[in-house]
């Protein structure tokens, strides 16, 4: 697995010495990694806000500052927790109406955890 | 590591890759070029267009074209509309409207104009073609011509412009965002529709043709025997007892006439479009001598089609002109029933006969009828019906000097129907608003051209009114008068309404003058359940009646009572609104436990039968939820009345809305014909044995796991099951004061206690929101189960800010 992942990091390498450096700390740094998170989230949020694809960006985006496949699909499913948790915020009393929404609310469920998770394979891409 | 060895590695993650690469583009292609894209679109979170509606508010500050007014929801969602001028006050009423029932309103004028194809693909092309062959929007164009002059139209516009202010200012409900689309502008004839939509499904009835059906197929004893013009009980609305004071006019008696059938491809066909079974309702009225305050009393709930969110829609209207309170249907900008700081008015049907059929001499191209001795074109216009999903289709509409022409395979009849010309409902009801009293109303009463009803009235003088509205024709054959129960030879110029000018302005000059139509001035007690009018009535008025169960019932409590010399308060009124006694037990229990006692001496072993027997014998034949021998008794009924008539129905190819009503098969003798082949004892027993097997197999246990909520539907309701209201056991039958009928979605749709000038009560089946996000949704619905009603408060609350301020300008 190391060394799987270790031949993906060479193909990574984006030629940029710079660049390959931060994505390496990034990845592998834990407060450099948090830090990408807390810039990655809110652009991610604001992607599922403009259109549903977003939420696939952002699990892409999740993904690619992740160590792995297996941390960005990890990641991506946080990310979806993070969504759901920000929807029924924004329903505010609303929200007791929209979880009665069935089957229309399992949609939205299974979307907000979902399609981040599967833009979260870019990860195993890059 | 060996070269070889880092090549396979290469070489594997370059297939992991595919794979992955692969995986998410069959992913985002999979979403985006199937269903699951539509579904996303609509509700994944955040970007979802059905949480649009989720945050939906009134704007607190609106332009008004027409001036200031302010509007305060109180607590069960009911607006308070407070203006110095109607204009300002009706503009507001508009936009409450807009916001709180927007989709209601869209999709009751797509029907009445035949564009629910548009949404809901080929499935609804039969009703469209018939709402457009039956141009209901040419008559509401026609009515809007006249109400456009009259005092009330104005306040019409002004209303209009309110709705339109509130599509355009405020966010769309679900139901749009669920469908994708947005709403055209409302419009005045938009308006019109409504009273034209209400008064179909009121008394839009092809009785004659089902009457014909029926005499072809099942002969003409039968139809007798089934289907008496006249149904044998001692309770018409106004009794021989009654004493009260009538306008002047001496009265003609009209005769009946046999039928002739147009096939029953045609016949079935309109009959989906017919008043749905079990349209209805209770109104009575007790003058100020039997009451504690010395007021009369109204008690009112129609019995109309229970849906989500209700038909009814409650306003409250505070102008220099009048204080106003009550219901009104959504896209009607004044209050149909309710009450003003004077009086109080309510309607039931009447059961009126005002649609006629007509035949005609076509010739051999379909192009031309015969009429008045010569051959004469249809009045003919192409009209297009949008078909989601699919090609647009093609209409002919056609008319005759009578009205609209229907076919189905080859039989056409013209139909004339009292809606179809210009109507003055609309300033009736504006002036009912205004009224100051008795004769204020009386005058008014005689514009309600549409529907026939029978109003209900009484004030804060103490005096009571009932009165037959809506016009009603007089037919002539060679000069003699005859009843409209029967199809007419068009050709012939039989049965013509003289004054009738279809899809324009009538003189109304043949039919039955105001003086001469069915009332009483003063009545001390009066009760209507849509039952007979009256024994001999002076001009034929219809055979539409409801079997006289409820009135029956209304009488005997309103007579014991009275004879008590106990006073009346509001709270015995809305006891008796509750009351689930069934005549129908009475009339046929003790027989049938008679003959289950008979089979339990001959020694039947079905399992169950004699508990059953025990259960119903104890029973006191009120038809409550948690009764074990109301859901005994309600599913013996059922299937007794199939037992009954289903072998002759079944081939004779007439399906259970044939069926005759529960009075007529009550009272069926023992000789019958339809108890040749087995005894109405025998029937009895065997339709027991069958309920108690459904019983068993559906796992009921008491009534109201069977007489539920379940059946009160939103449109969308199959789609998108969230909108339906829950599922609650309901008390009462279609033969109960307190009426629900499980079986066609009717029951009290709106129930109201009055005391004129003084205090009322009121409650929705339902909520008067139509917004699924709002707390009044559905907030009124168990409190109309158990008849708990809320004040009809017109008092204003001057403490605390308006939840919308209307401003003087331009939206």
């Amino acid at each position: 697995m190391t060394e799987i992942d270790r031949s993906g990091e060479d193909e990574d390498a984006s030629g940029d010495p710079g660049i390959d450096a931060v994505l390496e700390r990034v990845r592998t740094e834990p407060r450099a990694h948090w830090l990408a998170v807390l810039v990655v989230v809110p652009i991610g949020l604001i992607l599922a806000w403009l259109h549903w694809l977003g939420l696939i960006v952002a699990g892409a985006l999740v993904g690619f500052i992740s160590p792995t496949v297996w941390h960005g699909l990890v990641g991506a499913l946080g990310f979806g927790v993070v969504v759901l948790a920000v929807f029924a915020i924004g329903l505010g009393d609303s929200v007791r109406g929209v979880l009665e929404m069935a089957p229309a609310v399992y949609v939205t469920v299974v979307s907000a955890l979902g399609l981040p998770a599967l833009g979260a394979l870019f990860r195993g891409i890059v | 590591m060996s070269v070889g060895a880092n090549r396979r590695i290469v070489t594997g993650d370059h297939t992991r890759r595919a794979v992955l690469a692969g995986t998410l583009a069959a992913g985002v292609g999979g979403l985006t070029l199937t269903g699951a894209r539509e579904l996303l679109d609509q509700f994944a979170p955040l970007s979802g267009r059905a949480w649009d509606a989720a945050d939906r508010s009134i704007s607190e500050r609106v332009a008004s074209p027409y001036g200031e007014a302010r509007v305060r929801y109180d607590e069960d969602g009911v607006p308070s509309i407070v203006a110095d001028a109607e204009p300002a006050a009706y503009f507001a009423v508009g936009y409450v409207q807009g916001f709180d029932r927007l989709a209601q309103l869209d999709l009751q004028r797509r029907v009445m104009r035949g564009q629910v194809s548009e949404l809901a693909g080929e499935g609804a092309l039969a009703d469209d073609e018939f709402h457009v062959a039956m141009d209901f929007a040419g008559a509401a164009e026609a009515t809007w011509e006249l109400v456009a002059e009259t005092p009330a139209g104005p306040l019409v516009e002004a209303y209009v412009d309110g709705v339109n202010a509130s599509i355009d200012g405020e966010g769309l409900p679900l139901e749009f965002e669920l469908l994708g689309y947005e709403p055209e502008p409302w419009t005045p004839v938009d308006s019109m529709l409504m009273e034209k939509q209400i008064s179909w499904d009121l008394t839009g009835n092809f009785g004659e043709l089902r009457r014909a059906l029926v005499a072809d197929r099942l002969g003409e004893d039968v139809l007798e025997e089934l289907f008496p013009e006249r149904l044998d009980h001692d309770v018409p609305i106004l009794r021989e007892s009654i004493e009260a004071e009538t306008l002047e006019g001496e009265l003609d008696v009209g005769s009946v006439s046999d039928e002739d059938a147009v096939g029953s491809a045609l016949t079935d066909w309109l009959s989906r479009f017919e008043s749905p079974t079990g349209i209805g309702s209770n109104s009575w009225v007790v003058s100020g001598e039997h009451t504690e305050s010395g007021r009369p009393i109204v008690a009112f709930d129609p019995h109309l089609t229970l849906m989500t969110p209700p038909l009814w829609y409650e306003q409250h209207v505070e102008t220099p002109e009048t204080s106003v309170r009550g219901a009104t249907f959504p896209g009607v900008p004044f209050v149909i029933a309710g009450a003003n700081d004077r009086g109080t008015w309510s309607f039931t049907n009447v059961g009126a006969d005002v649609l006629d059929c007509y035949t005609y001499e076509i010739d051999d191209d379909g192009e031309r009828y015969r009429y008045d001795g010569e051959w004469r074109e249809f009045d003919r216009e192409e009209r297009t019906i949008a078909v989601a999903g699919g090609d647009d289709r093609s209409i002919e509409v056609r008319k005759t000097v009578h009205g609209p022409v229907l076919e189905r395979e080859g039989r056409t009849v013209g139909v004339a129907w009292t809606g179809h010309t210009a109507t003055r409902t609309t300033e009736a009801i504006y002036e009912y608003e205004r009224s100051d009293g008795l004769a204020d109303l009386l005058e008014a009463t005689r514009k309600f051209d549409l529907p026939t009803q029978n109003l209900v009235y009484a004030d804060a003088d103490g005096r009571t009114l009932y009165y037959a509205t809506g016009k009603l024709p007089t037919r002539e054959i060679d000069r003699e008068v005859v009843s409209g129960n029967r199809i007419f030879d068009g050709s012939a110029g039989e049965g013509e309404w003289d004054g009738f000018e279809p899809f324009g302005e009538s003189s109304w000059e043949g039919f039955v003058p105001f003086a001469e139509k069915p009332h009483a001035i003063d009545p001390d007690v009066l009760a209507t359940a849509n039952q007979r009018v009256v024994d001999d009535p002076g001009h034929y008025v219809g055979v539409a009646y409801a079997s006289p169960y409820r009135g029956e019932r209304i009488y005997d409590r309103l007579d014991e009572h009275l004879a008590s010399g106990e006073p009346t308060d509001l709270e015995f009124h809305r006891e008796l609104q509750n009351d689930t006694y069934d005549g129908r037990a009475e009339q046929l229990v003790p027989e049938l436990l008679a003959a289950l006692d008979e089979r339990i001496e001959d020694g039947d072993e079905h399992d169950g039968l004699e508990d059953a027997r025990d259960v119903l014998a104890d029973w006191e034949y009120e038809m409550d939820a948690d009764s074990r021998g109301a859901l005994v008794f309600a599913r013996w009924m059922d299937r007794f009345r199939e037992l009954v008539v289903e072998p002759d129905f079944e081939n004779a190819d007439l399906d259970e809305s044939y069926y005759p009503d529960d009075w007529v098969v009550a009272t069926l003798p023992a000789d019958s014909l339809f108890f040749e082949e087995r005894s109405r004892t025998e029937t009895m027993v065997a339709a027991f044995e069958d309920a108690l097997d459904e019983i068993d197999a559906a796992g009921w246990v008491r009534y109201g796991d069977w007489n539920s909520t379940r059946i009160i539907e939103h449109p969308f309701g199959a789609e998108a099951p969230f909108l339906n209201y829950p599922e609650l056991p309901a008390d009462g039958s279609r033969a109960t004061v307190k009426n629900y009928r499980v079986g066609s979605a009717v029951g009290a749709s709106w129930r109201m206690v009055v005391e004129p000038g003084g205090t009322a009560t009121a409650v929705l089946p339902g909520g008067n929101s139509g917004d699924y996000f709002s707390d009044h949704y559905d907030d009124q619905l168990e409190n109309w189960l158990a008849n708990d009603q809320t004040p009809m408060d017109r008092t204003l609350d001057d403490e605390g800010e308006p939840d919308v301020v209307f401003e003087e300008g331009s939206s």
